[in-house]
């Protein structure tokens, strides 16, 4: 899978606003970031149809309870969600680690880079979705986010098999290694 | 027949699926597996039966997830469990063994996760006893996608029991594991720790699994025993489902048998049908025993370096011998600075790095233990493990994440006694000197000696004569004008009589004499041309690699001089503009010219001029346009990783002339326990840093208590803690509390994604960096004070 980075946002995750754009020297590191990390990234995704069911303030998949408001008003016209998960592999964590002994610039540079790549992932992964699961398809909604407990990621995982299919651990504070690795709902709407 | 008998010598047959049989027997779901072994033991018994009947002479125990991070009864369950198979075997009146089946532990080994090596191995451990306990016949370690956890597991089961050991791995399509290896380097790592089978299950049906067979069987001498799926998952309404036949399943495993697997079994989506019908199509087949395979290769966790035709290049640079800056860093602890010794000899192409890291006055074990870790996280380069401590030496071999190379064993017989045990059990490939007590022999026939006596040594402990590499040592010239000649005849004879792989540190050749690279490198070409197979040099010198790329080229090892065409290319690229000065050097971020200009300053300027005069005042320029919005993350670190090689050529000729220069004050930073992202709090050291301060830099997932007595042990005034997660703020609150509770004078910045000013008042801390600049600030003002 041919992965891309998108530049403007690879700038906006290091810092760049009101309209500064990277300088030329930036890009180019931006393109190293790109060539080393597409030699070492192993980018996989996987995901999972359920049933859900609405409550006042969050859903319940397969007897499980995900508290979130908002991501409750995201899935209103949903009648089905698919739990999905992707990452970028171990690959991409060892070389900022390499690099945040050997240049400082480049770590960071690797690891916005990175996290473009890993969207970029998404985005494919859930064009493909579309094609196997016909309906109108939500925008990812991933734990830890609107309103939806970092905590949940425990539950996320045990509805999705990420750490036998995927390598993705999750440590006390549910924080996922590798790093670039990306866990949502999507709702989808079936006629 | 004991298993291991009947495990090289006929076709055993594994059973199959467990966890999808248990349900289908009334397993519920969302319930755990091996809860059953106390509630419902007569479901598992049932799932037993199912594979005896069906023909298997091996059945796996259900302990496959009891492991303490998921139950409290470990071995409660494992007892449970293996006593169900045994009595299950003992009522069906069949002969079979039971396997205690140890899995994953559902977390990733660091550098990856955040499980410790010896935590692992504890939770291993546990298991391991309470299965050897209670009667198991062999461990079956199966389901591993990482081989620093496949590591941990091997040791836990060797060193708690005298059972066989098996271990299976999960690959994908391409024949790489989770954590990067293929199936080369799994094969020898696994090898080297001495397993009594190797195999794959899971994942994969047996289509592919027959494809990852044959790259297994060119390098494996250990027998193979292979588990598929019923074929690949598919999802059918929501179901996974696995399409296979029985019938289909057995006509691919004969497949597979015939291409040498000793034994097998079946994973996902197979049932007894599955397994009935491959034993009744290959009961009756004649196993085809594995050949014995030679060769010599050392590991990392993803890269295999076999010893060939071509000669190998490791990298000698990480040795204190002779070297100021490398001493220094390792009294300080200064771990980045071998790091970087590590990615540049890499990067110059060392296929294999030598870690020497003693010195008399460091705890040489625990700085060992610390190298390798820090080097196998970061570069994928196999380690030579080089000390003649032998505390250091088990250490190294115990953490190293592969097959190592070890430096050295002599003809000594305590060095053998002491070398050889630590080499059979962990694997590696050791460097032999053929020097004994009497010293080194003057004569080849000497050496030889010596060589011929090392190899019936090492046999007799159970060590193969491709796991020895030969150094015959070469002294200098200058003392003996046939020296160079002795042990250029001992690499020829080494290779020719002997029949084994050769080493050489190249350089003490010319010791004592003027220009030596140019002695070094005619040498080195002499010595490949007599067969040499790795020569420990360092890959930094341009004359010792232009020997190596023109010896290959020349000799037929260089495909289309591809290697050396690109090092001929990469010379005549480096164009230094000098129409900079330092200061617009690392305004603009330009190293090369940085590291030029820093040198000509210090024939004109102080070091505290430059530093005053141009470094600082450069970096408050690029730190103001950060903090004004001009200059954004990468500008700001580009210049500091600049001006951090200014620094440390000023620093290198501080050292050389032997001054002292007045440091700004020490700062302590750490990412708090729980927290593993260190991106931020490795930002703010190096900014610190190349604005003077010394900085301690304690890593990430680091306790309150660490820390707290690090601070206390460095008399720390402002210790700087990072935290990304909502969910590690309170461990940050508890490592400022237990700080201020030992000395209320310590001061604490901190700084993360999710802390405000605000919240950091909260937590007790004394100031907020909004940003990595801001750090710099607050350290400046308080060291002002």
């Amino acid at each position: 899978m041919l992965l891309k980075y998108d530049l403007h946002e690879t700038a906006r995750y290091m810092g760049y606003k009101h309209g500064a754009e990277p300088s030329e020297d930036v890009c180019k590191l931006c393109e190293v970031a790109y060539n080393e990390l597409c030699k070492v990234v192993t980018p996989k995704y996987i995901y999972k149809e359920y049933d859900f069911k609405k409550t006042t303030d969050g859903i319940i998949v397969d007897g499980i309870e995900f508290k979130s408001a908002k991501l409750l008003s995201h899935l209103k016209d949903s009648n089905a969600i698919i739990l999905f998960g992707a990452t970028l592999g171990v690959g991409a964590d060892t070389l900022v680690r390499k690099y945040s002994v050997t240049d400082v610039a480049m770590t960071s540079i690797v690891h916005c880079v990175g996290a473009s790549l890993v969207e970029n992932l998404c985005d494919i992964a859930c064009e493909e979705l579309k094609n196997t699961i016909k309906g109108d398809h939500k925008y990812r909604f991933s734990p830890g986010y609107g309103g939806l407990d970092i905590s949940s990621q425990a539950d996320f995982f045990n509805l999705l098999p990420m750490t036998k299919q995927l390598g993705v651990t999750l440590s006390e504070n549910y924080m996922m290694t590798p790093t670039k690795t990306v866990t949502a709902f999507i709702g989808v709407t079936k006629e | 027949m004991n298993f291991k008998e009947l495990f090289n010598n006929s076709i055993l047959f594994f059973d199959g699926a467990m966890g999808t049989e248990l349900q289908k027997n009334g397993l519920k779901k969302g319930e755990l597996p091996e809860n059953l072994n106390i509630n419902s033991p007569e479901i598992v018994a049932r799932v037993h039966k199912s594979y005896l009947d069906a023909g298997c002479n091996v059945i796996t125990a259900n302990t496959f997830g009891a492991n303490s991070l998921k139950f409290d009864n470990v071995p409660e369950i494992i007892t449970k469990a293996v006593e169900i198979a045994k009595n299950t075997i003992k009522e069906s009146g069949k002969n079979a063994f039971v396997a205690l089946d140890v899995g994953p532990l559902g977390k990733l080994l660091k550098p990856y996760g955040d499980l410790e090596f010896d935590h692992a191995y504890d939770l291993y451990k546990e298991q391991v006893v309470a299965g050897a306990n209670a009667g198991a016949d062999l461990i079956l370690i199966e389901t591993m996608g990482d081989l620093y956890e496949i590591k941990s597991a091997v040791l836990a089961a060797k060193e708690n029991s005298d059972l066989p050991v098996l271990v299976s791995m999960i690959f994908d399509s391409k024949g790489i594991l989770l954590t990067g290896a293929d199936i080369k380097t799994a094969v020898i790592t696994l090898e080297g720790l001495g397993v009594d089978g190797i195999g794959m299950n899971c994942g994969l049906g047996p289509d592919q699994m027959l494809e990852l067979l044959k790259e297994m069987t060119k390098y494996s001498s250990t027998p193979i025993f292979i588990q598929p799926n019923a074929g690949l998952p598919v999802s059918v309404n929501g179901v996974t489902t696995y399409n296979v036949t029985p019938e289909e399943f057995a006509q691919k495993q004969m497949q597979i048998l015939k291409n040498g697997a000793c034994a097998l079994g079946g994973c996902c989506g197979t049932t007894p049908e599955h397994i009935k019908a491959m034993i009744d199509l290959c009961k009756n087949e004649q196993i085809t025993q594995i050949a014995k395979k030679q060769f010599t290769a050392v590991t990392s966790y993803s890269k295999t370096v076999i010893f060939g035709d071509k000669p190998i290049i490791i990298g000698e640079r990480i040795n204190p011998t002779g070297k100021k800056m490398l001493k220094e860093a390792l009294r300080n602890n200064d771990m980045d600075y071998i790091y970087r010794e590590g990615v540049s000899q890499a990067d110059a192409g060392a296929d294999i790095l030598d870690v020497n890291v003693g010195l008399p006055e460091i705890d040489e074990p625990q700085m060992m233990q610390t190298a390798i870790l820090g080097l196998q996280s970061i570069l994928n380069t196999p380690l030579q493990i080089d000390t003649s401590d032998i505390v250091a030496m088990e250490k190294a071999l115990r953490y190293y994440n592969g097959k190592a190379m070890v430096n050295s064993v002599n003809g000594k017989e305590k060095v053998m006694d002491e070398v050889f045990p630590l080499v059979k059990k962990y694997g590696g490939v050791l460097v032999c000197l053929t020097l004994d007590e009497n010293g080194i022999p003057e004569t080849v026939e000497g050496r030889i000696d010596i060589a011929k006596r090392i190899i019936t040594k090492a046999e007799s402990h159970g060590i193969k004569k491709e796991n020895l590499v030969f150094d015959p040592l070469c002294m200098t010239v200058s003392t003996n004008k046939d020296n160079a000649k002795i042990t250029l005849e001992c690499i020829e004879r080494l290779n020719n009589e002997l029949g084994v792989k050769t080493v050489l540190g190249v350089s003490n050749v010319s010791f004592g004499l003027p220009n030596r690279e140019l002695l070094n490198s005619a040498f080195f070409t002499l010595a490949m041309q007599k067969g040499l197979s790795a020569g420990i040099i360092n890959p930094k010198s341009d004359a010792m690699m232009n020997s190596f790329y023109s010896y290959c080229a020349l000799c037929g090892l260089d495909d289309n001089f591809e290697q050396y065409i690109q090092n001929v290319t990469e010379t005549k690229a480096e164009v230094k503009p000098t129409d900079v000065d330092l200061k617009t050097a690392i305004l603009k971020g330009l190293k090369i010219q940085a590291y030029d200009l820093t040198q000509k300053e210090l024939e004109t300027k102080t070091p505290i001029e430059i530093i005053d005069n141009i470094l600082i005042p450069a970096l408050n320029e690029v730190g103001k346009g950060f903090e004004d919005n001009i200059v954004f993350l990468p500008g700001l670190l580009r210049s500091a990783g600049t001006a951090g090689i200014s620094f440390g050529v000023i620093k290198k000729h501080i050292l050389n002339s032997g001054t002292q220069t007045e440091e700004k004050g020490k700062i302590l930073i750490a990412t708090v326990e729980g927290d593993i992202h260190d991106i931020g709090k490795n930002i703010v050291k190096v900014l610190l840093e190349n604005y003077g301060f010394s900085v301690i830099d304690m890593g990430k997932d680091i306790t309150p208590e660490a820390i707290a007595e690090k601070a206390e042990n460095e008399n720390i005034k402002l210790v700087g803690l990072s935290a990304l997660m909502t969910t590690t703020v309170p461990s940050m609150e508890k490592t400022i509390r237990l700080l201020k509770a030992k000395n209320p004078d310590i001061s604490v910045m901190v700084g993360g994604a999710v802390l405000t000013e605000e919240y950091a008042k909260t937590i007790g801390a004394d100031f907020y960096g909004k940003d990595a600049m801001a750090s710099v600030r607050i350290a400046e003002k308080f060291f002002a004070k």
